[in-house]
């Protein structure tokens, strides 16, 4: 496997785990709406 | 692949910015709200100097102890459950409730004091009441106070006039006393002038018993039935006192003792005299004046008839 393609996949799982984040901040901000 | 790369590391520059934006947001409202929480605590503690920890029996008690006393702010923001037992309130938990438990204790005390208020207020309005009812009373009282002092008055003044006369009739009748003693003294020298009377009436009865004596030889005792009718003779003599006249007897003019003869004077009738004793030598005679059928009183020459 070429060095290419192992960058290719730890950026597709920067990809997962900064949506995931994503996901769960807006998570949060909808958990507190209705305290702040 | 080259190309794929590329386009996931822009994704990856797209998606870290977006976390650094939210992540920003996030932090703001955590400050949010750790202010509301903070702000809660410390107005929360504000209330407790006003919050009775215990209520005692009297109402009007105001040193009560205060929750502020038993409560920390600190309490309020200590929201870490026990490690051991995760179920167990927490320490804020706790505070919030006993400080809920003693706002339900004040809240129901202040509705006592206010039941006791209404209480109270309602026997106020009864005393007020009463006190109007008493005023009036003893304005009612005042004037038959008034009343009776006048009526005392008068009742004064009258047993004044009363005393007076009291005394005015005690000296009439220390007088009058006085007069009866007076007319006790005349009686007895009356008494004793009737004796002294008696005593001549007896003397004189014994004088004219004496000149009866002497004049009862010449007398005579002839009936009366024997007597004439006719003139008698005259009054000589009136003895108003001892009731009987002395008649001048008229010559040849014949009586005897116990004939009741006539006297007149003039044509009037004088009354009658009955003969107690006469002296045919000296013409005189003793006659007793009839009482029941005098007329007049006899008078000297008043005409004796039979």
């Amino acid at each position: 496997m070429s060095s290419i393609k192992i960058y290719a996949i730890l950026a597709l799982l920067a990809a997962i785990g900064f949506i995931a984040l994503i996901s769960l901040q807006i998570l949060e901000i909808q958990f507190y709406k209705p305290l702040v | 692949m080259g190309k794929l790369l590329r386009i996931l590391v822009v994704l990856i520059l797209i998606l870290s910015v977006v976390a650094l934006a939210l992540g920003i947001i996030l932090f703001q409202k955590r400050e949010t709200l750790k202010g509301h929480v903070i702000t809660l605590a410390r107005h929360v503690t504000a209330l407790t100097p006003f919050i009775e920890a215990e209520q005692s029996d009297d109402l009007t008690v105001k040193e009560n102890r205060k929750v502020s006393d038993i409560f920390r702010e600190s309490d309020l923001l200590d929201y870490k459950p026990n490690p051991k037992d995760p179920t167990a309130p927490t320490t804020m938990d706790t505070a919030m409730r006993d400080l809920l438990a003693r706002v339900q204790n004040q809240l129901a005390h202040l509705n006592d004091t206010r039941d006791a208020l209404a209480r109270r207020n309602k026997e106020y309005e009864e005393a007020t009441n009463t006190i109007a009812r008493l005023e009036g009373n003893i304005q009612q009282l005042e004037s038959e106070k008034a009343t009776l002092q006048s009526q005392v008055a008068s009742l004064q003044k009258d047993l004044a006039e009363k005393k007076a006369k009291i005394e005015d009739l005690t000296a009439r009748a220390e007088e009058l006393q006085a007069t009866i003693e007076d007319m006790k003294d005349r009686i007895a020298r009356l008494n004793d002038t009737i004796k002294d009377k008696e005593d001549t009436i007896r003397a004189q009865e014994r004088t004219i018993e004496d000149l009866r004596r002497k004049i009862a030889p010449t007398g005579t005792d002839a009936p009366a039935e024997k007597v004439e009718q006719g003139h008698k003779g005259r009054v000589a003599l009136v003895n108003p006192e001892w009731n009987f006249v002395v008649i001048a007897l008229a010559p040849n003019a014949a009586v005897s003792r116990g004939v009741a003869l006539t006297v007149h004077r003039g044509d009037r009738y004088v009354g009658k005299v009955r003969i107690a004793d006469f002296n045919d030598q000296y013409h005189l005679a003793i006659a007793d004046i009839l009482t029941d059928w005098k007329e007049l009183e006899a008078e000297v020459g008043d005409n004796v008839f039979y």
